[in-house]
């Protein structure tokens, strides 16, 4: 059985940790003290050496991303913070930002001052309203302590944060689709290359990096990046922090090793509610691909999960039980993504819609046996000719239900069932019954 | 020179092109809708995805550029399956209304669909509609539902015109390229009519053109245009002896790929109601012969000193010829006026007009007939008893004989050649109908000293005969030996004079270039 690990949480628990007079007191900005006697290329160094990988979902190496920003650059540089959090299923950096919002900035500090940065920006969705004022009441606090600011800590480091809260846009948690909301343009991605760490925020170089990235960075210097590549599993290391959601007992927020098998975590969240069985787990977010139940024992690690064609992603667990109706799971899937595309691209723009409009009829109880492949064969052309991985995202989940669970939708339609306005799962929702398989 | 290789094709390429523009030197097409060389790159219709060695992942020619040792294969069973994918889904919305729309003929959308879409639709929801023909300025309409958003009208507008008077309205599937308005009003360019060519679906289109006749019809004639001194080179699409539309050519030189709106539309006088219909003598109809031999002869009776010749800038390089031949004949002067005071603000802008509105200012310089500040006085003051008086329905020379108008009317012997009436034919004694630009040949000196060739798309309308051949009667009349007996010979005698001229410009340019470079330097 798995137990929590607490890195990045383990001041969580403790009243009032988001004010600094307590974060200090549980060694708030020490890194940062520790840190500045470095040279940023030690920085970097013990960064890479740590093994933290990305926790935005696409688990890109961080010291690696770090080193990639030119060192003389006839523009300032910027490090963007994505606090986007949008991906369905997913809410851990919420917690961080809510809870202990000084580990998060003394991780930008510490990143900062390894790139040579002088302007961060905190690009937070727009709902986060509360994480918000609570970060921004931390940022005004650091500040005070000069910890932020002009000569920190007495040092020839300065260094401004900027909270930039978000207009509600799923697309802005794309980094360069952050960057043109940021620059105050409409929302929408940019086309690669240049990529942001050569052209980014306001045309310099830039760093875009996930909330729990940074939060474990002050720890990688606390313990050492060799205890901290130590934890969890090869070329996995450090913890995680899963958002648990769905059909479970306990959901919420737990930080386990990485490569920590999925059906532990689920008995750690209390199991399936009224002991019912699996029908289906999300790993990573709305964009991975679902898994099946014979394939529980998967560890949650970047590679693991990658090798069995999903993705650790975000980080966001869904958990769907057996009265799961997965025509209307995909059909709100389907209806998010076509929402949320910018509209730029036209397989995604186009394609996106297609698929939601066919999975609308479906649910109506006017498919078609051979929807199924048309589905398919649309989310097969939107994959990999898309401007950024929005389109992915949708064709992804779309491809992984109608393989993988293709007997339930075929049974559907021979149903002739109308689940339009009928719950997804549990009581009242449509069941069909699938035949067993031969 | 990157050395690549296209479709197993070695090529040595210029430095600094991308993939599209780099198979287009070796006669590869790669389909394209969002890509225009002259605006940013943004890779949003996907259509142009190519194998680039080694990545996996097709990569859009327009946003990769050539770098020594490329590999790019176009013509792979996963480019065609893409390209074809992509059709599908550009073509799942569009309303498929070809038979009724003013673009087919000339659609990318639909040339790329005949070779890569379907015969049939695998789409059965609902399509996408907005609401139907929204004006965009003046001079566009909007048919959101044909779009494929390749937003080549928005960047168009910000990048080219430097006026956005369109933006993206909603997002995903629901984006529309709207006008904006202010206040109440239409935002509107003096370039807004280029998205006739730029828009590659029917999404916009030319309001002045709309329904009249389909692209296939018309004769296409290459051209300049002759409303101010840039020069744009244009097509002049035209049927039946009138013109439909004007396009521009292109030409790097001069235009690139736009002309303005003016250059455009405003050609409606080559079909006006007010072209002279036939020669006059004294208001009365005449033939050519007695017009010609009447007009020849007025000429001759006042002597050289009360005789002049006034001549717009709009005629060609070989009519000036043959103007400065008859002057001399005569012994008389030959000249324009000066332009007058203009609000350059107003009439010239970063793109390509320009405040002198004649087509042909520096040809006429070339050959000596040069705006005469003094002609004016001497006009008003009665001292001319006879006047040639050559296109003052041109808008500049308009201008400039405000002052003198009645004076002018009265002069005795007015001989007036002009293609469209004025108070001056009108009033003129004798009255040669002549021809618009569209109905001439010749050669036209633009603002930078380019001589540029124009082609009679049509004869002159109705009884009107050229220029030219009205001027070398009336040459020959007065009793002038002339060897150019065409436009063609004309340009022979003058050529070196033109080019002289071009040279003479050029050299002038670059050395306002250089002192501007040092300037800013300083």
């Amino acid at each position: 059985m798995a137990e929590i690990m607490k890195v990045v949480t383990r001041n969580m628990d403790v009243p009032d940790q988001h004010t600094i007079a307590v974060a200090m007191q549980n060694g708030a900005y020490e890194q940062l003290k520790k840190a500045l006697e470095m040279t940023p290329d030690a920085i970097i160094e013990e960064v890479k050496k740590s093994g933290l990988r990305g926790r935005g979902g696409a688990g890109f190496p961080a010291g690696l991303k770090w080193s990639f920003v030119p060192k003389q650059a006839p523009k300032p540089k910027y490090m963007c913070v994505n606090a986007d959090e949008g991906e369905p299923g997913t809410f851990k950096d919420r917690v961080i930002m809510s809870k202990d919002p000084h580990l998060l900035v003394e991780g930008i500090l510490i990143a900062c001052y390894a790139i040579g940065i002088r302007d961060a920006y905190i690009y937070i969705r727009g709902e986060f309203v509360e994480p918000a004022n609570i970060l921004q009441k931390a940022i005004d606090e650091a500040y005070e302590k000069g910890f932020i600011g002009e000569n920190i800590l007495g040092k020839d480091f300065t260094c401004h944060i900027t909270v930039h809260r978000g207009a509600g846009a799923y697309v802005c948690g794309e980094e360069t689709g952050l960057i043109e909301s940021l620059e105050g343009k409409r929302g929408q991605p940019r086309l690669k290359p240049p990529f942001p760490a050569v052209v980014g925020a306001f045309q310099g170089p830039t760093v875009v990096n996930n909330v729990e990235t940074l939060a474990n960075v002050p720890r990688i210097f606390e313990h050492g990046a060799d205890w901290f590549a130590a934890i969890g599993v090869e070329k996995n290391s450090g913890t995680r922090l899963f958002g648990i959601s769905g059909h479970v007992n306990k959901p919420g927020v737990y930080e386990l090793p990485m490569g920590t098998p999925i059906r532990e975590l689920i008995e750690l969240a209390g199991g399936v509610r009224g002991g019912r069985k699996i029908k289906a787990v999300v790993p990573g977010g709305s964009s991975a691909p679902a898994l099946t139940p014979d394939q529980l024992d998967t560890q949650m690690s970047f590679d693991a999960l990658g090798a069995i064609g999903s993705m650790g992603g975000s980080g966001g667990v869904i958990v769907m039980d057996e009265t799961t109706n997965l025509v209307c799971v995909l059909t709100r899937l389907l209806e998010f993504y076509a929402h949320e595309s910018c509209g730029q691209c036209t397989p995604c723009r186009e394609g996106v819609a297609w698929l939601k409009k066919i999975m609308q009829r479906i649910r109506r109880g006017q498919g078609k046996i051979e929807d199924i492949d048309l589905m398919l064969e649309v989310a097969g052309n939107i994959m990999g000719n898309t401007l950024c991985p929005l389109g992915d995202a949708a064709a992804m989940p779309t491809r992984g239900f109608l393989t993988k669970f293709r007997a339930e939708f075929e049974a559907f339609i021979k149903s002739g069932a109308n689940a339009e306005g009928t719950p997804m799962a549990g009581e009242g929702a449509v069941q069909v019954s699938v035949p067993a398989a031969e | 020179m990157p050395k690549i290789t296209i479709d197993g094709i070695e090529c040595e390429v210029a430095d600094g092109l991308n993939v599209i523009e780099a198979a287009k030197t070796i006669g590869i097409h790669i389909p394209h809708f969002c890509y225009h060389p002259a605006l940013s790159l943004v890779g949003q219709c996907r259509m142009c995805l190519i194998e680039l060695d080694p990545i996996p992942k097709l990569q859009t020619a327009c946003s990769t550029f050539v770098k020594d040792g490329m590999v790019i294969r176009t013509n792979t069973e996963k480019v065609i399956k893409a390209r074809k994918a992509i059709m599908e889904f550009l073509l799942i919305n569009h309303p498929l209304d070809c038979p009724e729309c003013d673009q087919a003929g000339e659609c990318d959308l639909q040339n790329n669909s005949f070779e890569f879409g379907q015969g049939f639709s695998r789409f059965e929801e609902q399509k996408r509609t907005y609401s139907r023909d929204i004006p965009v300025g003046e001079k566009l309409v909007r048919i959101q539902d044909r779009c494929i958003h390749c937003t080549r009208c928005i960047r168009f507008f910000r990048e080219i015109v430097q006026n956005e008077v369109m933006t993206y309205q909603w997002r995903g599937n629901n984006t529309a390229m709207t006008p904006l308005e202010q206040d109440g009003r239409r935002l509107d360019t003096n370039y807004s009519g280029n998205m006739h060519e730029l828009c590659p679906c029917g999404a916009l289109t030319l309001k002045d053109f709309r329904f009249k006749t389909r692209p296939w019809n018309l004769a296409n004639t290459e051209s300049v245009c002759p409303l101010c001194s840039t020069g744009c080179n244009i097509f002049i699409d035209h049927k039946q002896r009138k013109i439909f539309r004007i396009r521009p050519r292109v030409n790097m030189d001069v235009n690139t790929w736009w002309i303005c709106d003016f250059g455009r539309i405003d050609f409606g006088y080559a079909h006006s109601e007010t072209r002279i219909a036939g020669p006059r003598v004294k208001g009365a109809d005449a033939d050519w012969k007695t017009a010609l031999d009447t007009a020849a002869g007025l000429l001759k009776t006042t002597g050289a000193s009360a005789t002049a010749i006034l001549c717009s800038a709009d005629a060609t390089n070989e009519e000036a010829l043959l103007v400065k031949k008859l002057a001399a004949a005569l012994g008389c002067s030959a000249a324009s006026l000066p332009a007058p005071g203009v609000d350059p603000l107003e009439m010239e802008d970063h793109l390509l007009l320009r405040a002198d509105k004649a087509a042909n200012t520096q040809g006429l310089k070339a050959l000596g007939i040069v705006p005469d500040p003094a002609l004016a006085d001497k006009l008003s003051g009665g001292a001319i008893k006879t006047l040639l008086l050559i296109n003052p329905f041109n808008k500049q020379l308009a201008a400039a004989l405000d002052g003198v108008r009645d004076a002018v009317a009265k002069i005795p012997n007015l001989v007036v050649l002009d293609h469209n009436e004025t108070d001056f034919s009108k009033a003129a004694a004798v009255v040669l109908p002549g021809a618009v630009w569209a109905e001439k040949n010749g050669t036209f000196t633009n603002y930078k000293g380019l001589v540029q060739r124009i082609n009679q798309a049509f004869a002159p309308a109705g009884k009107a005969r050229g220029d030219f051949d009205i001027l070398l009667a009336l040459a020959q009349g007065a009793g002038a030996d002339i060897a150019c007996k065409t436009h063609i010979d004309a340009y022979n005698e003058i050529r070196d004079d033109l080019l002289k001229l071009e040279a003479q410009i050029k050299k002038d340019i670059e050395a306002l270039q250089k002192a501007a470079a040092e300037a800013e330097k300083a």
